[in-house]
C-alpha cells in the first residue's frame, strides 16, 4: 500500500475520516468548545457518564471519556497525516500540482488537530514523522507549548505555499491556511502577524458572507462562498457498516424531542433573551420544541431521518462570518479601530441589524466579541475565544456567581486534565497542574 | 485305527494323531482329522483361509503339535477344548514387556474355558486371555467365549481388553472360568491418547487428565466441556454465553499468555480444529473419550498452537461383534438459581424519588426537596430532576398498582430433551459405528431455543495384514434462535449486537405492564412516557421487543476424515489421512419498525434488517510413519510425521434500514442493501517426530520435536521448533520393590518441553491498511489508514515448562494417587498493550516480556471397592496455579486496561489482571464530616460520596491511592465424586468448588450504582445511604448531578465481588432392571435414570453466574482484564429422567 496515486488519494481521505469522529468534529470538539462557556449547557449533568455534564460545572476528570477521546482521536489523525507526508514524496502523481496540494492539505491538517491539542491540554507530545515502533514513544512525555505552536506555524506557512488560492468543496485552500494562522497568532497575542494574514484572505475575494443568515446551514446549502474548511457529513450512506453521518444533530437537542437527543450543548436561557430584538439569527439558528420539552437548541445541524447517528449537516471549522469577526478583533487589537468597525457591522448587517454603537477600541472590542457569541453560537467556538479574550477565569466565576452557583474556576481549569489512560501508560507523561 | 484314544477329561491333550497328507487345502484336512477323530472343529470362515493347501506328515503326533505347525505363521491359532478344537484369529500381544518362554506341547496339562462378558453381562469378543508369564494365549470368540490350555492347573490367566481394567484369574483347578470384565476407570494400564498415537498410562511420562464417556454423560449440556467442570484437576471451564451451544473457554493450568487466545486445541480423532470453532456440533454421546495434555512435553508434539494445552477427543467406534443398538434418551427442565434480585415496584418507587430528589438538590444553589416539578424546571433541573406523579401511589403503599416482574417475564423454566441412538459392530476385519442425535434445548432465557442434530459415522477395515482403511465422519446442522447479547435494549445492524433481555431487565421500570388489556403487547410506554415526561431508562418493552423481531441461525458442519495405514514390514507403519472441517453459518435477524427501539419511538424507529452468512473450510493432510520394535527388554517406539493445514475463511454481510414495510421480513424486502465481505486465511506446515523408549518396564524416556512453519508470523520468523524431552522411572518394577505390600504401583517423572502460542488473528505481523471513508460533496471517497504497525519479527509465543509427577497406586491399584507440580514461563509474549497515544495507536502487538506460571495438581481416584453387594467408587481432586508477570515492554512497567469502567492492573512482579480501584472505607454522612476529614477527600465530593481509603498515606486521594483487589484466578479449586453401586442401582455424585476469586460483573455494578438510571438490586436497596437509612453503606442514589468524587469512584472496591462457590455439579442415579426383566422384553439392557446438575450451590455472589467471563471481546480484553462480567447468563438447575436400552 502507499504505492501509488490512487493509494495515496485514499490515505488522504482517510485522513479527512478521521476528522468526523465522534471525538473530534463528528460531536466532542464542538462540545467542549461551547459547554465550557457560560452561553450553552448540559441538560443531563450525568448524561453519558457525565463526559459533557462535568464540563459544565468545571468537574472534569482525568477519567471523563471525552478527555480520552479528544487526546486518542487527533493523535490518530496526525499519525494518518503524518504517514502520507512521510510517503507521498516518493510517489509519483500524474500531476505535481496535485501532489504539493495534498502535502499542503495534511499540514494543514496536522496543524489545525495540533492547535486543538494545544488549546485544551496545555503541553502536549509532539510527533511529526511517521510511527515506526509505538513502543519508541515510551518516556517521550509532553512537548513545552510554544514548541508545538512552532510546528503549527511551520506547517500553516507550508501549507500557504502549497494550497491554492481557489477553494474546492471539503479541501481547505489557501484561504483557510491564512485564516488558521491567523487564529493562531491571534491565540498567541500577536496581533499584527494575525492582521496580516487575516488581511489575505479577506483581500483574497475568495470567499463572502451569504446574504441570509438562513443560507449559511443546512444539507441544501453546503460549500457555500462562506465556507473555508468543513467537515463533511452526509445522511443515507451505509457502507462497509459505515455511515457518513454525524451524532450532532440528535445529540445536541433537548431529550425527548427527537430519537436518541441527549440535550448536549443547549444554548441557555439567559444566552436567547440576550439576543437583541430583530436579530434573523435567533430565528435561524435557534429553535424550541416547547411541548416536548421547553430547552432551546441550535439548528445548525440537522436531523436526519435515516438515524440518529446520520445527521448530514457538515461541521463549519472556518466560515467567513469567523475570519470577518477575527479579522476586525486584529483591526481592532492593532488600533485600526475604524477598520474594525466597518468589518464587524458586515456582520450585524446580514444578521438584520444596524450598525454598531460602539466606537473607542474597548468599546468595540466588546461589541465584536459580543458579536462572536450571536453568530457563532453552538459551533464550537466560545471557550477558545474566551481563552484568547484572556477572560475565561473571571467570565466564568462571574457567571456562576449570578446564577447562585458556588462553582469557582481558577487558571488551572482553563486546560483539560491529560486522560487517566495516558498517564497509566507511561509515566512520563504528566498531569496538568490542579487536577 | 490310526489312532488310539482315551477316555479322559483332556482328551485333546493325549490324543495322538497320524496323517499323511500331500498338498491338501485346510479344508479338507479339517474334514479329515474330524472324521478320524473325535475332534470337532468350531471357528468362523473369515477366521481361517480353508483354501491354503498344506502337507502334513506326522506319525502319532499330539494334536496340538500338528495344528502348531499347521497354523504357523498364519492369522490363525487354535484353541483346544477336550474334543474342540477352536480355530480363532491369532491375538498378538502388543508388546510384552515379557521375554518369551518357549512352551512345550507336553507342559500343556489343563485346559480352561469359560466366556468373557463386559459389565453389563455382554460377551466381549475379541478379549484377550494370557497364561500369565507366558506368550501362550488366545482371544475371545464372536460370543465372547474362550478356551485354552495351559501349563499346569495353578496357572494365571490374564484377560484383558481395551477400555477395560485387565483381571488377573488364578486358575486354582477349575475347568470353567467365567470373567466379568469391568471399564477401565484409571487403571495404569489404560490406554492413553497423545498426540499421533496411544500408550499407557503406565509408560506415559507426562500429564494427562482422562475422562471417559460415563462421567461425561453425568452431565447433561449441548456442550462436552461443561462436563469437563470439577471432574478433573487442572482445568477450569470459564464462560458463560447466553446462548445453549455457546462456547466456553477451556483453561488449562492456568493463563499463559496475557493477550493472545487462551483456547487449547482440540483434536478430534485426530483432526486438529482450528481455535475458535463450536464444540457444541460435537454430541457429547459420541464421545468415548477426552485426553486433555497438560504438560508442555506430551503437548509440544502440536508446536506452535499447543501452549493452552491439548484437548483430544476421541469418537466412539465400533466393535467387533453382532450389531448392538444403544438408544439413550432423556427429558427434564432447567430454572435459574443465580441471586440476583431486582426491587418491586414499590421499592423502585422509593428508589427514583430519592435519586431523583438528591440529584436535584445536590445539583445546583437555591434547591429543595420539596420543590414541585415546575419550580424544579425553573431551576434548571431539567427533566431527571422531575418526580413522576404516578410514584406517589406506590410511596403511599396503595395496593393493587402495576407491579411487573420483568426478571420473571424474561426467564422461564426451560425444558430440554435429547435422544440418541448409536448402531455399531463388527466382523474381525471391519468395524462400525453409527449414531444419531437430536438434542432440544429451550433457552431459560424467553424466546430462544436451540435444536441440534448429529450424525456420527466411523467404520474401519483391514483390506489384509497390511492395509487398514477407515473413515470418520461427523455432521451436525443446529437451527436456533439465539437471544441477543448486546446488552443495552437497542438493537442495531451489527453482528451480536441485539438485544438482551436478560440484560434489558435493569432497564424495565416495574411501574409498566407488558401486555394492554386487551392483551396486545403494551408498546412503548416507557419510551414515551420518559421522552415526555421524565427521562429514564428510555426503554422498550424488552418482552414485546424480544418476541416481535426475529434472530434466527442455522450452523451446518461436517468434519472427518479418511485414512489409509499400510503396515510393509511387522511393526512399521505408515498412515496418511486426509480431513476437512467445512462449516458454514447463516444468520438473520429482523426488526419491525412498529416497535420502538432503545430512546427512539415508534415514529422514528426503522425496519432494519440483517442477513450473515459465514463459511469456513479448513483441510489438513497428515502423514505418519512409525515403526515399532521390542528387543529383549528395550522397546522403542518411533514416529515421523508431516501435516499441513489450511483454513479459508468467508463472511458476506447484508444489512439494511431501507424497507418498504414490515411484512417483508428478511433482507431480501431491504432496498439496496449494503454488503460487507470479509476474507481470511491461514495455514500451517508441520514437521514432527518423536522417539519413545522403554526398558523392562522400568525405565521410560520420550522426546519429540517439532518444526512449524506458519503464515501467521512475520516473514523473518515464520518457522519455529519445538522440542521436548521426558523420563519416567517404575519404582514398582524394580526388584527390590516389595511385592506385596500396601504400594502396588509406584512411579516418578518428569517433562520438559516447549509449545507455542499462534492465537493472534490471520494477518497481524502486517500492517493491516482498513478502510474509513470520507465524502465531499454527497461524492463517497474511498478512504484507508494503517490500523496496525508492521512487525516482520512477530513470532509465536513461546512457552517452556517443566513438570514433575508422582503415581502411586495402593491396594492393587483400586487407589490411584497422582501429584504433579510445573512450572513454565512464557517468553516472547504477544503482547497486544496500550502504548502512548501519540504514536498514532492506542495499542500495538509485539512480541515482548515474559509470564511465569506455576502451580500443583493432586488427584486421587479409587474405585472397584466393595463391601458386600456394594461397589464403591470415588474421586477428588485439588488444583493451585499462580502466574506472575516477570518483564512486559522495553519502557513499560505496567498495563492499566478498563473494562466497563473497572481497571485492571498488570504489573511487572504482579499478577495479570489484579482488580485496581478505590478502596471505599465508607460514606460521607455530612457535610461536617468532608470538612473534618483529615484526608483530603477527591475533588467534589458531596454528602452520599464514598470516603476512599487513603492507600499511599500522603493525606490526600489521588489516582496513586487506586490499590489491588484481588484477581479472576482462584487460589485453588477442588473437585470430588463418588459413584455407588448396589443391586442394580446405581448413584453418582461430582461436586466442584472455586476458592479465592474475584470478579467484577457490568450488571449488578450497574444495579448496585445508585444512578438512578437502573432499576436497582434489591441488595443495594436495602443498603444505601439516607434518610431512611443513616447506616447505608452504599453511597446515595443520584439520578441528574453525579459529583466528580462519585464519577471516579464508580467502580471501587464495592463491585469487586467474591465469586467462590461450592456446588453438587451432577447427580445421578440410575436402575439397572434385572435380567429376567430384559430377557421378558426382549432386551439385553435397561436402565432408567434420574440426572441433575447443580443440585445445590452456595455462594454469596449476587450476579448470575461467577464462572462467566467476557468472551465475546477480544483476546486481550479477556486477559487484561480478565474477571469483568460483561454478559452472562444464570446459574441454571437442570434435572431430567433418562432412560438407557440396548439390544
Amino acid at each position: 500500500f502507499y504505492s501509488n496515486e490512487q493509494e495515496l488519494e485514499s490515505a488522504i481521505a482517510g485522513v479527512y475520516a478521521q476528522l468526523q469522529d465522534r471525538g473530534l468534529y463528528g460531536l466532542d470538539l464542538i462540545g467542549v468548545g461551547e459547554i465550557s462557556g457560560e452561553d450553552s449547557f448540559e441538560e443531563i449533568a450525568a448524561n453519558d457518564g457525565g463526559r459533557f455534564g462535568q464540563l459544565d460545572d468545571f468537574s472534569t476528570n482525568a477519567g471523563n471519556d471525552l478527555v480520552g477521546k479528544i487526546w486518542e482521536e487527533s493523535y490518530k489523525g496526525i499519525q494518518r497525516a503524518n504517514t502520507v507526508l512521510n510517503r507521498i514524496t516518493d510517489i509519483e502523481y500524474e500531476t505535481s500540482v496535485l501532489k504539493t496540494t495534498r502535502i499542503g492539505e495534511m499540514k494543514f491538517i496536522r496543524a489545525l488537530l495540533y492547535f486543538n491539542l494545544v488549546r485544551l491540554y496545555g503541553d502536549v507530545p509532539l510527533v511529526t514523522s511517521e510511527t515506526e515502533s509505538p513502543f519508541d514513544f515510551f518516556g517521550q512525555g509532553r512537548t513545552s507549548s510554544a514548541e508545538v505552536y512552532t510546528q503549527i506555524e511551520t506547517d500553516l506557512n507550508d501549507a500557504i505555499q502549497d494550497l491554492p488560492s481557489d477553494k474546492t468543496a471539503g479541501r481547505p485552500a489557501k484561504g483557510a491556511a491564512q485564516a488558521l494562522l491567523g487564529d493562531v497568532l491571534l491565540t498567541q497575542g500577536n496581533f499584527s502577524g494575525a492582521l496580516t494574514s487575516f488581511e489575505a484572505v479577506v483581500s483574497s475575494n475568495t470567499y463572502s458572507l451569504m446574504p441570509s443568515t438562513s443560507e449559511i446551514f443546512g444539507v441544501a446549502n453546503e460549500g457555500n462562498s462562506e465556507t473555508l474548511f468543513e467537515i463533511q457529513y452526509a445522511s443515507g450512506f451505509l457502507v462497509d457498516g459505515k455511515k457518513e453521518g454525524s451524532l450532532a444533530g440528535s445529540q445536541f437537542r433537548p431529550s425527548g424531542t427527537t430519537a436518541s437527543a441527549k440535550g448536549h450543548n443547549l444554548p441557555t436561557q439567559a444566552f436567547i433573551d440576550s439576543f437583541e430584538a430583530g436579530d434573523t439569527r435567533l430565528d435561524d439558528y435557534v429553535d424550541v420544541d416547547p411541548v416536548a420539552n421547553p430547552f432551546y437548541f441550535s439548528t445548525k445541524y440537522e436531523i436526519s431521518p435515516t438515524g440518529a447517528d446520520d445527521g448530514g449537516s457538515d461541521h463549519l471549522i472556518i466560515r467567513y462570518a469567523d475570519v470577518v469577526l477575527k479579522y476586525a478583533e486584529s483591526l481592532n487589537e492593532n488600533n485600526q479601530t475604524a477598520d474594525a468597525i466597518t468589518q464587524l457591522n458586515t456582520v450585524r448587517a446580514r444578521a438584520g441589524l444596524g450598525a454598531t454603537t460602539a466606537s473607542s477600541q474597548t468599546e468595540v472590542r466588546a461589541a465584536i466579541r459580543l458579536e462572536r457569541r450571536f453568530e457563532l453560537m453552538g459551533e464550537g467556538h466560545r471557550w477558545f475565544d474566551l481563552k484568547r479574550y484572556g477572560t475565561a477565569v473571571s467570565v466564568m466565576n462571574a457567571f456562576f456567581n449570578s446564577a447562585g452557583s458556588n462553582v469557582t474556576i481558577d487558571e488551572n481549569k482553563l486546560v483539560l486534565p491529560i486522560p487517566q489512560s495516558q498517564l497509566d501508560t507511561d509515566s512520563s507523561i504528566t498531569q496538568n497542574p490542579g487536577y | 485305527a490310526l489312532f488310539s484314544m482315551q477316555a479322559n477329561d483332556a482328551y485333546g491333550q493325549r490324543t495322538k494323531v497320524t496323517l499323511d497328507l500331500n498338498n491338501v487345502s485346510i479344508g479338507q484336512l479339517i474334514d479329515e482329522i474330524e472324521s478320524k477323530t473325535e475332534f470337532e472343529f468350531v471357528y468362523k470362515i473369515k477366521d481361517v483361509d480353508l483354501n491354503r493347501t498344506v502337507s502334513v506328515k506326522v506319525n502319532r503326533e499330539r494334536i496340538a503339535n500338528v495344528l502348531n505347525q499347521v497354523f504357523q505363521n498364519t492369522r490363525t491359532t487354535f484353541n483346544l477344548n477336550n474334543r474342540r478344537i477352536y480355530l480363532v484369529k491369532r491375538y498378538k500381544p502388543d508388546v510384552s514387556p515379557q521375554p518369551e518362554k518357549y512352551i512345550k506341547e507336553n507342559d500343556m496339562q489343563f485346559s480352561v474355558s469359560g466366556a468373557v462378558t463386559d459389565e453389563n453381562g455382554q460377551p466381549l469378543p475379541g478379549a484377550s486371555i494370557i497364561e500369565k508369564g507366558t506368550s501362550n494365549g488366545i482371544s475371545s470368540d464372536f460370543d465372547g467365549n474362550y478356551s485354552i490350555e495351559v501349563s499346569n492347573s495353578d496357572a494365571i490367566l490374564q484377560v484383558s481388553y481395551l477400555g477395560y481394567s485387565s483381571q488377573e484369574i488364578a486358575v486354582s483347578g477349575q475347568s470353567t472360568i467365567n470373567v466379568q470384565l469391568q471399564p477401565d476407570t484409571g487403571k495404569l494400564e489404560e490406554v492413553v491418547i497423545i498426540g499421533y498415537g496411544s500408550t499407557t498410562k503406565e509408560k506415559f511420562n507426562g500429564a494427562v487428565s482422562k475422562v471417559d464417556s460415563e462421567e461425561l454423560n453425568n452431565y447433561s449440556s449441548a456442550n462436552f466441556e461443561q462436563a469437563l467442570s470439577g471432574n478433573v484437576s487442572g482445568i477450569q471451564i470459564l464462560g458463560n454465553g447466553k446462548n445453549p451451544g455457546e462456547n466456553s473457554v477451556i483453561q488449562i493450568r492456568g493463563l499463559n499468555t496475557l493477550t493472545a487466545g487462551t483456547n487449547p486445541l482440540i483434536v478430534i480423532d485426530g483432526n486438529p480444529l482450528s481455535e475458535g470453532s463450536s464444540f457444541s456440533s460435537i454430541n457429547t454421546q459420541d464421545i468415548e473419550s477426552i485426553n486433555i495434555l497438560k504438560d508442555a512435553a506430551s503437548a509440544a508434539i502440536y508446536g506452535s498452537r499447543a501452549s493452552n494445552g491439548v484437548i483430544l477427543i476421541t469418537t466412539k467406534k465400533g466393535r467387533q461383534g453382532s450389531l448392538k443398538v444403544t438408544y439413550d434418551t432423556y427429558y427434564g427442565f432447567q430454572d435459574r438459581i443465580d441471586n440476583f434480585e431486582l426491587v418491586d415496584a414499590y421499592d423502585a418507587a422509593l428508589f427514583d424519588s430519592d435519586s431523583r430528589n438528591f440529584g436535584y438538590v445536590s445539583g445546583g444553589p437555591g434547591r429543595s426537596i420539596s420543590d414541585d416539578n415546575a419550580t424544579r424546571d425553573a431551576n434548571g433541573g431539567g427533566k431527571r430532576s422531575r418526580v413522576p406523579g404516578y410514584l406517589q401511589g406506590y410511596l403511599d403503599g396503595q395496593a393493587g398498582l402495576t407491579n411487573t416482574n420483568w426478571t420473571d417475564a424474561v426467564f422461564r423454566t426451560a425444558s430440554q430433551q435429547n435422544h440418541y441412538l448409536n448402531l455399531s459392530g463388527g466382523t474381525e476385519k471391519t468395524d462400525y459405528s453409527v449414531s444419531f442425535g437430536y438434542l432440544n434445548q429451550e433457552n431459560i432465557i424467553m424466546d430462544s431455543d436451540y435444536k441440534r442434530y448429529t450424525a456420527n459415522v466411523q467404520l474401519n477395515s483391514e483390506i489384509n495384514d497390511h492395509i487398514r482403511f477407515g473413515i470418520t465422519s461427523n455432521v451436525s446442522l443446529v437451527n436456533s434462535n439465539p437471544t441477543g447479547e448486546a446488552g443495552w435494549s437497542n438493537y442495531r445492524l451489527s453482528p451480536g449486537a441485539q438485544p438482551d433481555p436478560s440484560f434489558s431487565i435493569i432497564l424495565m421500570q416495574p411501574y409498566y405492564p407488558i401486555h394492554n388489556s386487551d392483551g396486545t403487547f403494551a408498546i412503548a410506554n416507557q419510551i414515551d412516557d420518559n421522552n415526555d415526561n421524565w427521562d429514564g431508562p428510555i426503554s422498550e418493552n424488552t418482552v414485546a421487543q424480544t418476541e416481535l423481531t426475529d434472530f434466527f441461525e442455522r450452523r451446518l458442519r461436517v468434519f472427518g476424515n479418511a485414512y489409509v495405514e499400510v503396515e510393509p514390514w511387522n511393526g512399521l507403519k505408515f498412515k496418511t489421512s486426509l480431513g476437512g472441517d467445512f462449516n458454514s453459518t447463516f444468520t438473520e435477524f429482523f426488526a419491525p419498525s412498529n416497535i420502538g427501539n432503545y430512546r427512539t419511538p415508534v415514529a422514528n424507529n426503522r425496519t432494519q434488517a440483517f442477513e450473515n452468512n459465514a463459511r469456513r473450510e479448513n483441510f489438513i493432510t497428515e502423514n505418519l510413519l512409525t515403526y515399532s520394535k521390542t528387543l529383549d527388554k528395550h522397546t522403542f517406539d518411533a514416529l515421523l510425521g508431516f501435516s499441513y493445514q489450511e483454513e479459508s475463511r468467508f463472511n458476506t454481510r447484508l444489512e439494511s434500514n431501507n424497507f418498504a414495510d414490515d411484512n417483508l421480513r428478511n433482507i431480501a424486502g431491504a432496498t439496496n442493501p449494503s454488503a460487507i465481505v470479509g476474507r481470511s486465511k491461514w495455514a500451517l506446515e508441520s514437521y514432527f517426530t518423536r522417539l519413545q523408549y522403554d526398558y523392562d518396564g522400568r525405565y521410560a524416556l520420550s522426546g519429540s520435536f517439532r518444526r512449524d512453519g506458519s503464515s501467521r508470523f512475520g516473514a523473518n520468523t515464520k518457522y519455529g521448533n519445538f522440542a521436548s524431552v521426558s523420563a519416567g522411572w517404575t519404582l514398582s518394577n524394580e526388584e527390590f520393590f516389595p511385592e506385596d505390600g500396601l504400594v502396588s504401583f509406584s512411579k516418578i517423572r518428569a517433562s520438559w518441553g516447549q509449545t507455542g502460542n499462534n492465537q493472534i488473528g490471520d494477518f497481524g505481523s502486517i500492517a493491516l491498511i482498513e478502510s474509513d471513508n470520507y465524502v465531499i460533496d454527497g461524492q463517497l471517497i474511498p478512504g484507508s489508514y494503517t490500523d496496525t504497525s508492521p512487525n516482520p519479527d512477530l513470532s509465536w509465543e513461546t512457552n517452556t515448562a517443566l513438570n514433575v509427577g508422582l503415581d502411586l497406586g495402593l491396594l492393587d491399584n483400586k487407589l490411584l494417587l497422582t501429584a504433579e507440580y510445573y512450572k513454565s514461563n512464557t517468553t516472547d509474549l504477544l503482547l497486544k498493550v496500550p502504548v502512548p497515544q501519540q504514536s498514532g495507536f492506542s495499542e500495538s502487538l509485539q512480541n515482548i516480556g515474559e509470564l511465569e506460571n506455576k502451580g500443583f495438581e493432586f488427584e486421587i481416584r479409587g474405585n472397584g471397592f466393595e463391601v458386600g453387594d456394594l461397589r464403591l467408587g470415588f474421586n477428588a481432586n485439588i488444583s493451585a496455579s499462580q502466574n506472575e508477570v516477570l518483564a512486559l515492554g522495553e519502557g513499560q512497567e505496567q498495563i492499566i486496561q478498563s473494562n466497563g469502567g473497572m481497571g485492571f492492573l498488570t504489573k511487572v512482579g504482579g499478577s495479570i489482571a489484579e482488580f485496581y480501584a478505590y478502596d471505599i472505607e465508607g460514606v460521607f454522612r455530612t457535610q461536617a464530616e468532608i470538612d473534618a476529614a483529615a484526608v483530603t477527600p477527591l475533588a467534589g465530593t458531596e454528602i452520599g460520596d464514598y470516603v476512599v481509603r487513603d492507600a499511599n498515606g500522603d493525606g490526600q486521594i489521588t489516582p496513586d491511592d487506586r490499590v489491588t483487589l484481588g484477581d479472576y484466578n482462584p487460589d485453588f479449586t477442588y473437585g470430588f465424586g463418588f459413584n455407588l453401586n448396589y443391586n442394580g442401582f446405581d448413584l453418582s455424585a461430582q461436586f466442584t468448588g472455586i476458592e479465592g476469586r474475584k470478579v467484577s460483573d457490568r450488571m449488578v455494578y450497574y444495579a448496585e450504582s445508585g444512578e438512578g438510571f437502573f432499576v436497582p438490586s434489591q441488595h443495594y436497596f436495602d443498603n444505601y445511604f439516607s434518610d431512611r437509612n443513616a447506616e447505608g453503606f452504599f453511597r446515595r442514589p443520584d439520578f441528574s448531578s453525579f459529583s466528580s468524587a462519585g464519577r471516579l469512584t464508580r467502580s471501587s472496591s464495592l463491585s469487586v465481588y467474591d465469586a467462590d462457590y461450592f456446588r453438587l455439579r451432577s447427580l445421578q442415579l440410575g436402575y439397572n432392571f434385572h435380567e429376567s426383566v430384559t430377557e421378558y422384553l426382549g432386551v439385553d439392557f435397561l436402565r432408567i435414570y434420574l440426572t441433575g446438575n447443580n443440585i445445590f450451590n452456595s455462594t454469596k455472589f449476587r450476579g448470575y453466574n461467577p464462572d462467566a467471563l467476557d468472551t465475546r471481546t477480544n483476546n486481550n480484553q479477556q486477559t487484561l482484564t480478565r474477571g469483568w462480567i460483561q454478559s452472562a447468563s444464570p446459574l441454571t438447575r437442570f434435572v431430567a429422567l433418562g432412560l438407557n436400552v440396548k439390544f
